[in-house]
């Protein structure tokens, strides 16, 4: 018996041994072709990255020069199928411009079918829309988050629309952020198809409780905090009021439970303010390293670690399982009287078909079941919302300008068609339909979402919808992240922090900002990280 | 050593089941006591309320005259040796043996010497670091009765420890716990269904049936004089013959009449008869197979029977004959060559006859 | 032996055709019969675990240009994660979830319940209502651990929510599961996996035969001393196939966690590598969703739980001397 076990043990000995072997050789193996030279990587990754300025022009070459061929290669008896992968979120947008498409095509002699792959709701298209373009089965036209198009690109997934756009009179219409947002180190990679602001909205019942002005529009960070403080004061009276046990003035995300929406509905609102560009972000574009310590990340975390200290803010509500659907539905039953978040939660959170709508306005306008259905009712609704919910722009630090960011869907082109002319043309030629000024405006009009376009507010439909309109005067000073590739990373080190704050870890915003500079360090490396000088006043 | 004594003993399973209906002995001091009786009889219950392990519905049971009744069993400083030996098999037999030693914190050395004394006594001293199911069924039985000895209880109480053996061993083992208790003159009580078993063991026999204890006396007594038909039927092989028969006095003489035959008792053994059940009665005839005698020829007093089947047994022979309709079986020393059909002639050892009352079963004489 | 040598040469041999088609039937059909098995393990068991080993030790990801061109990097992964201070914390915290919630939590009160579900009750009225009271308890054990995670992770948050279940039972009033993450994850696995302990207990205390305990009481134990001596050493063996089985899916739990907690990745390992595949954090060599390193962290793990198991084995293999 004794024999059997030493046995036993030393299979299970050997077979580990023989697996982490056969694991050192294989690996070894594989990637040999790799590591071979540097020519090889360039050649096979060719519109990857910073791409040096011959690529591009021959790439030029080949693209203005297929573009004459167009009309005789495509007279071809055997269809050309063009695969277009996008969210169910967007189909209203998406399948009346194929219809369009297609349309065009025929009775200009192109044999072209289009093919759609529909990521049904309730699967994480990010995470599908990522492994498609790992395992190179994704669509040729694709519609991704726009944060991703820097790692997409960077990857060598994305096909650079420069000369497209170049000769597009469209190009013109959409405001400089939005250029920005798709633009990697000089490329465009895709066309923004929605987008959204944020911004602080506030309670103007509770306001009014309290004896704060309405409407309400701060002019500094210490505004914020004046009111909050004040809010803090009334809490006896507004728990009274309203029938609540809990009440917290401010809410600005923290922690990773809300993941990537702690760094840009919270973080980020306060860091573009809280300084002069360009020292207001994470990344630096001049030196190309991210930012580990600045004054305005200093003053971000400084934010975080007064509110959350004083108890302005609530803490658990970070760390629930339901972040969003809690989000709203307290902000709703007025336990946060001031929340930072985004232009669709006029709609989506406490709308008349939203997820936590207003109590009192669906009483008023007889609405059962938490939701109004007529016509009638939703007009009553939408009034009755507009007297209880405000929303007031997010103002610098010192109040000397307005800060909102901007994220959002853009539809690009697979890298795969670059050696397939005709289909690049035709692929383009379907995005010009998706994109165009009536199709986004019919589609964001329904929506409730802003459309990029700036020429969307000279379509009825569009121009009617009067939240839309103002809000999309946002976009004027509106920004976008420093989605480079690590910026997940980097993002995720703000989430720990912030959560760290939140859960009262770290009650100093020195400390923070070390802790901050640390794991960016781990997260991108030392050598990619710069120390700007911090301002502590 | 110790006396057991039950008084009033009964046992009562839910919902109305007897199990032990009014038992009453006292065991005493070194007595080797046997309960004897078939399978659901009641004496491994009665074991059983001994040793604590069920609790008497009523009646009290007394260990030394003192009252136990309601004394858990560790308490009651009884020894048990199991049918299926009831070893722990996680133990090797040095520690199956040491168990209860080691439960009453006896120190190291004692429960050493202790043990190592036993398992010789037993002759198993080298199977001690063995674990009981390496063991043969013979030295399985003897870590029991180690198990049990070495504490030296105040009782020793078996059911039917020998069972489980093979016919040879059996007999072996008889013999040797026989000669054990013998040797430490330990008070024990022996449950078997086995009568030869329990005549070559036991100093007293507890015959039972049906939950009740019939008759006490000693191995020769429950032999020769069974109070019962019961115990005259269950002990002895091959069993009692019984022969239905009519007493009657007839011209002063008496007379067992049965199916084609009549018997003259003697004179005295009439009287007595006739004084217990009068002039007429209805009885069954008990003749153990030993006491008859075959002759060819007809005799006086003899019963007229045809012979059924010969079973040759090598030392004896069992003789199966038909009075009547009654099969009776005679044991015969040696050979005895009967051809099947012959006609023959049953001679009682009249002296060794046995009378039950057909209807209470009980001995008249 | 000599049979087979016979066979191996079967062209040579002077065997009639019909006894070689026989034995190629009897010795040679079953070993290709296994082959469509062995292949399905290499592809799904033996292939994976390869690739994950292959993968710990190059800088591939998910995405990024590190998605298309990876290459080889040594152990630089395993030093990342191995000194990342979360790592750390979530290998400590894996420890003490597994410890307290499996092999204290579920192990002892399913040992306990199984005791308790075994025991005679009293006669009478007494007996009959325990009777019924415990096919209730056993049935509301077993619906614990029939519900799928997700749900049961979610009731769980519900419950521990300021003004759920632990409001109203123990005035606690706040988020439970907020402010004591690991308590919380502690017991609702206690309360998920009893069940299946408990089960496993009963079927090895009913294989113990009753007149053990009936020796061990007449030779003077008392029941503490019964259970002690004679219940424990002859469970022990279950005991132990119980630990086994409990430390593995305790350690290697996922969903019920991750719908109770979140992704904080500080309060186990499975949460780490979670956060580390979906691309939330990573080193800086490697791109969003840096799956070489999350495969250093498993494989880290696997080597941890290897270790644990050949340890019960070896524990299960002296125990198992006597039986």
């Amino acid at each position: 018996m004794p024999a059997e076990r030493g046995l036993s043990i030393a299979a299970i000995v050997i077979a580990i041994i023989a697996i982490i072997i056969a694991g050192i050789a294989i690996g070894q193996a594989m990637s040999k072709p790799h590591v071979l030279t540097k020519t090889v990587v360039t050649t096979v990754v060719k519109s990857a990255v910073p791409v040096t300025k011959t690529v591009v022009k021959t790439a030029t070459a080949t693209v203005t020069k297929t573009a004459t061929m167009t009309a005789t290669v495509t007279k071809t008896s055997k269809p050309i199928v063009l695969t277009i992968e996008y969210g169910e979120p967007w189909k209203d947008l998406v399948q009346p411009a194929i219809q369009k498409f297609e349309a065009w095509a025929s009775s200009h002699g192109y044999n072209v079918q289009v093919k759609q792959v529909m990521l049904p709701y309730g699967i994480n298209f990010m995470q599908r829309i990522s492994s498609d373009f790992a395992a190179g089965t994704a669509g040729d036209v694709v519609i991704i988050d726009s944060f991703m198009i820097p790692a997409f690109a960077k990857a060598g997934y994305l096909y650079p629309l420069d000369n497209f756009v170049k000769n597009w009179p469209d190009w013109q219409y959409y405001p400089e952020p939005m250029k920005k947002i798709v633009t990697w180190f000089g490329h465009v990679y895709g066309i923004m198809i929605d987008t959204d602001v944020r911004m602080l909205w506030y309670r103007k019942d509770i306001f009014k409780m309290c004896g704060l002005p309405v409407p309400w529009q701060p002019k500094s960070w210490q505004d914020i905090i004046k009111a909050a403080e004040k809010l803090k004061s009334c809490a006896p009276k507004i728990e009274k009021a309203l029938g609540i046990n809990e009440f917290y003035p401010l809410y600005f995300p923290a922690g990773t439970k809300w993941g990537e929406a702690t760094t840009m509905q919270g973080f980020y609102m306060l860091l573009l303010g809280a300084a002069k560009p360009p020292y207001n972000r994470l990344y630096d574009y001049k030196t190309h390293k991210w930012i580990c310590k600045s004054t305005a990340l200093y003053r971000s975390f400084w934010f975080y670690v007064y509110t959350y200290k004083n108890g302005l803010e609530p803490v658990s509500y970070n760390f629930v399982s339901n972040v969003w659907g809690t989000m709203r539905k307290v902000f709703s039953e007025g336990k946060v009287a001031i929340l930072v978040g985004g232009s669709w939660e006029w709609g989506e959170g406490w709308g008349p078909q939203g997820i936590a709508p207003l109590k009192p306005c669906l009483q008023k306008c007889g609405c059962t079941g938490g939701k109004c259905t007529t016509s009638s009712q939703i007009q009553c609704y939408t009034a009755c919302e507009a007297q209880y919910i405000g929303f007031a722009k997010m103002p610098s630090y010192n109040g000397s300008r307005w800060v909102t960011i901007s994220g959002g869907w853009a539809i690009v082109i697979n890298d795969k068609l670059a050696n397939n002319p005709e289909k690049l043309q035709l692929a383009w030629k379907l995005i010009t339909f998706i994109t165009s000024r009536d199709n986004e405006a019919q589609y964001c009009a329904k929506y409730g979402k802003i459309c990029p376009r700036s020429d969307c507010a000279e379509v009825p439909i569009y121009a009617k919808n009067t939240y839309l309109k103002e809000i999309s005067q946002f976009l004027k000073f509106t920004d976008f992240r420093d989605a480079l590739p690590g910026y997940t990373k980097v993002s995720y080190a703000i989430q720990q922090v912030t959560g760290m704050i939140a859960k009262g870890e770290i009650t100093n915003a020195m400390t923070a900002l070390n802790k901050y500079c640390d794991l960016v360090k781990r997260y991108v490396g030392a050598n990619n990280v710069e120390v700007l000088p911090v301002q502590t006043s | 050593m110790s006396t057991v004594r039950l008084e009033n003993v009964t046992k009562i399973f839910p919902p109305n089941v007897v199990a032990v209906n009014n038992a009453n002995f006292k065991v005493e001091k070194g007595e080797f006591f046997v309960l004897l009786g078939p399978s659901g009889c009641g004496k491994t219950t009665t074991l059983r309320m001994i040793a604590g392990l069920e609790r008497p519905t009523y009646g009290k049971i007394y260990i030394n005259e003192q009252d136990v009744t309601d004394l858990p069993p560790r308490l009651r400083d009884v020894a048990m040796v199991f049918q299926t030996w009831a070893l722990y098999p996680h133990m090797k037999v040095y520690d199956n043996i040491a168990f209860p030693l080691r439960l009453r914190k006896v120190p190291r050395s004692e429960i050493d010497r202790k043990v190592r004394e036993v398992a010789k006594l037993l002759r198993i001293d080298d199977l001690l670091d063995r674990y009981p199911k390496q063991l043969s069924g013979g030295q399985q039985q003897r870590v029991a009765l180690a198990r049990a000895l070495v504490r030296s209880p105040r009782v020793w109480l078996m059911d039917e420890p020998l069972s489980n053996l093979d016919a040879l061993l059996r007999v072996q083992m008889r013999a040797e716990l026989k000669r054990l208790q013998k040797e430490l003159k330990i008070t024990t009580i022996y449950v078997t269904h086995d009568q030869v078993e329990a005549m070559s063991m036991a100093d007293r026999i507890a015959v039972m049936n049906k939950g009740r204890i019939l008759q006490i006396a000693p191995p020769k007594e429950i032999y020769e004089k069974p109070r019962t038909k019961f115990v005259g039927g269950f002990v002895g092989t091959p069993p009692m013959n019984f022969i239905p028969v009519t007493f009657v006095v007839e011209n002063d003489k008496y007379l067992l009449k049965g199916e084609g035959f009549s018997i003259e008792l003697p004179k005295e053994l009439g009287e007595y008869l006739r004084e217990k059940v009068g002039d007429r009665a209805e009885l069954d005839l008990g003749v153990r197979p030993e006491h008859i005698r075959i002759s060819t020829s007809e005799e006086p007093n003899a019963i007229p029977a045809t012979v059924y089947i010969v079973e040759p047994l090598g030392t004896e022979t069992i003789v199966n004959v038909k009075v009547g309709e009654t099969l009776v079986k005679i044991k015969v020393i040696g050979e005895a060559l009967f051809e099947p059909s012959t006609r023959v002639w049953l001679v009682f050892d009249i002296n060794k006859i046995h009378l039950f009352d057909t209807k209470t079963e009980e001995a008249v004489i | 032996m000599e049979r087979w040598v016979n066979l191996s040469g079967a062209g040579k041999s002077a065997a009639p055709a019909s006894a070689r088609t026989a034995a190629l039937v009897e010795f040679t059909l079953p070993k290709l019969l296994i082959v469509p098995a062995l292949a399905l393990i290499g592809l799904f068991v033996v292939f994976p675990l390869v690739w994950s080993v292959v993968m710990s030790f190059t800088n591939y990801s998910m995405l990024g240009v590190t998605a298309r061109k990876w290459g080889f990097i040594g152990l630089k992964n395993y030093i990342w994660v191995l000194t990342d201070p979360d790592f750390q914390a979530a290998i400590a915290n894996s420890f003490i979830f597994t410890i307290v919630s499996a092999l204290i939590g579920q192990a002892l009160l399913g040992l306990a319940l199984a005791v308790v579900m075994r025991m005679k009750g009293p006669e009478g009225w007494v007996g009959a209502a325990t009777k019924v009271l415990k096919v209730i308890a056993g049935a509301l054990v077993f619906v614990a651990w029939i519900i799928p995670e997700v749900v049961a992770g979610y009731c769980w948050a519900a419950a521990m929510s300021r003004g759920g279940l632990f409001t109203a039972m123990f005035g606690i009033n706040y988020n439970f599961y907020v402010r004591h993450p690991l308590q919380a994850m502690i017991i609702a696995n206690i309360w998920r996996g009893t069940a299946f302990s408990m089960i496993l207990f009963m079927a090895a205390l009913e294989s113990i035969p009753n007149y053990i305990y009936e020796a061990a009481e007449v030779d003077g134990a008392t029941p503490w001393q019964r259970f002690r001596y004679v219940t424990f050493p002859l469970i022990s063996n279950a005991l132990l196939v119980d630990f086994i089985l409990i430390t593995v899916w305790t350690f290697g739990l996922f969903t019920l966690i991750f719908t109770l907690i979140g992704p904080q990745m500080d309060y186990m390992w499975t949460l780490y590598v979670y956060v580390l595949a979906t691309g939330r954090m990573g080193p800086p060599w490697t791109g969003p969703g840096p799956l070489s390193t999350a495969a250093a962290a498993a494989d880290i793990m696997f080597v941890i739980v290897l270790a644990l198991i050949t340890g019960y084995l070896y524990a299960l293999r002296r125990l198992r001397r006597w039986a």
